[in-house]
């Protein structure tokens, strides 16, 4: 009998991006189902609205959104408008749309339309870092952004340890200059 | 095999970086020119200094502790997944990052301090003082311009001299200010009480959907303090 080999993986290389409502879960309980529906998707009209052409929504994630981005300049300006957005939407609904965002830029192994793999992986780590309104990114991200960005303030974290994740991370929180 | 004890001078304006997956570390600013690092094990992988004198130091899986004395004014950024961290004299920028660990600031210029799970109290924060916590309490004595987000951790803001933003889901806050700055506090179920200093008239706005809201200070234009719940109880007083 042959061993068959695997076959070939497939993969793309660019910034994963994760986004998630904090106090979600808290949200619903208080106020029910059906505004907790309308809040994930004001979240995501916001998102499909300033998503650049060839940026995509990989999936929905129950109160978050991953997407994908070919260029990591465009993921972190990307980012920063959505908090703007999401900042204007939550005073002028009333709604808590409090979200927080983190990018890794990699290489992603494709699964029909879904991504997966450790950059994957490393960023749904990164996001779970953020606060509400902060967008964070891996020193990785920064490294091909090239160090700076026009109108972009990077703040270095520190190099954080992540569970699952073998050595520290470096972290940077990204803000409009 | 690490080092368990060794010293490092450093160039310009001391600043230090620890990484550790787990184990205790507590950096102590004091009058001195160098860096000391004292680790149980060995526990020091790596320790280097680099062109812009800033130290970096890795821990390896057995450090239980380690224990770093520094100069006064040192910023300080350490990120691990457990164990407790405390930063005791005064710092310029301290940067914690950790997953479980609680976290104790003795005073810093400026902070950003992060746990998922761990309690957060600060001394007090000259500048900016940013605290985010998921389950874990976030105490914070004398600050400037104070950030806090917690999910169900309580805050308690004991002299905020600065403006104020409180996020938190369920977490109570009780927030006392020095002066006449303003003040923006969220929850979703969290109760609120925000203590005015007398003589500060502000102009108070609060919304609670359902739950009971209340005024006790005199108003005026000196500052503003906002609070928006979902359910929970909301009172602006004199203090």
């Amino acid at each position: 009998m042959n061993a068959t080999a695997p076959p070939p993986l497939s993969s793309v290389t660019g910034a994963a991006m994760f986004t998630d409502i904090v106090g979600f879960t808290e949200y619903t309980a208080e106020q029910g189902d059906e505004f907790a529906i309308e809040l994930l998707g004001l979240q995501e009209r916001i998102v499909r609205d300033e998503l650049p052409g060839d940026a995509r929504v990989v999936k929905e994630l129950g109160d978050g959104l991953l997407l994908w981005f070919p260029d990591p300049c465009q993921a972190v300006q990307t980012a920063l408008a959505l908090q703007r957005r999401f900042e204007d939407a939550a005073e002028s609904e009333g709604l808590p749309l409090w979200v927080r965002i983190g990018i890794h830029w990699g290489r992603q192994t494709t699964r029909r339309d879904d991504i997966v793999g450790h950059d994957v992986n490393v960023a749904s780590r990164v996001v779970n870092m953020a606060g509400p309104g902060e967008v964070l990114l891996s020193e990785r991200t920064l490294e091909k952004i090239g160090g700076a960005l026009a109108g972009v303030a990077f703040e270095e974290l520190g190099p954080v340890v992540m569970k699952g994740i073998p050595g520290a991370v470096r972290l940077f929180r990204a803000s409009a200059a | 095999m690490g080092y368990g004890r060794l010293a490092l001078a450093p160039t310009g304006h001391p600043r230090l970086s620890i990484s550790s997956r787990s184990g205790a570390i507590s950096v102590t600013a004091e009058e001195r020119p160098d860096f000391l690092f004292e680790a149980s094990s060995n526990g020091i992988e790596s320790a280097v200094l680099d062109a812009e004198g800033r130290a970096t130091v890795r821990l390896d899986r057995s450090s239980r502790e380690l224990h770093v004395r520094c100069p006064l004014g040192s910023d300080v950024i350490i990120g691990t997944h457990s164990g407790r961290v405390a930063l005791r004299g005064e710092f310029g920028k301290v940067s914690v990052t950790t997953a479980s660990a609680s976290i104790e600031v003795d005073r810093a210029d400026v902070a950003d301090l992060r746990s998922e799970a761990g309690n957060i109290s600060v001394g007090g924060c000259g500048e900016r003082c940013r605290v985010q916590t998921k389950s874990g309490r976030a105490t914070i004595g004398p600050s400037d311009a104070t950030d806090v987000a917690t999910l169900s951790g309580n805050v308690s803001l004991a002299a905020a001299g600065g403006p104020v933003r409180v996020r938190t889901a369920s977490g109570s806050v009780a927030v006392r200010i020095t002066g006449k700055n303003d003040v923006a506090v969220q929850t979703m179920s969290g109760s609120v009480r925000v203590a005015v200093p007398a003589g500060v008239r502000p102009d108070a706005v609060v919304h609670s959907k359902s739950g009971h809201s209340g005024i006790a200070c005199e108003c005026g234009s000196d500052c503003c303090v906002v609070v928006k719940t979902l359910s929970g109880a909301i009172e602006v007083v004199p203090g």
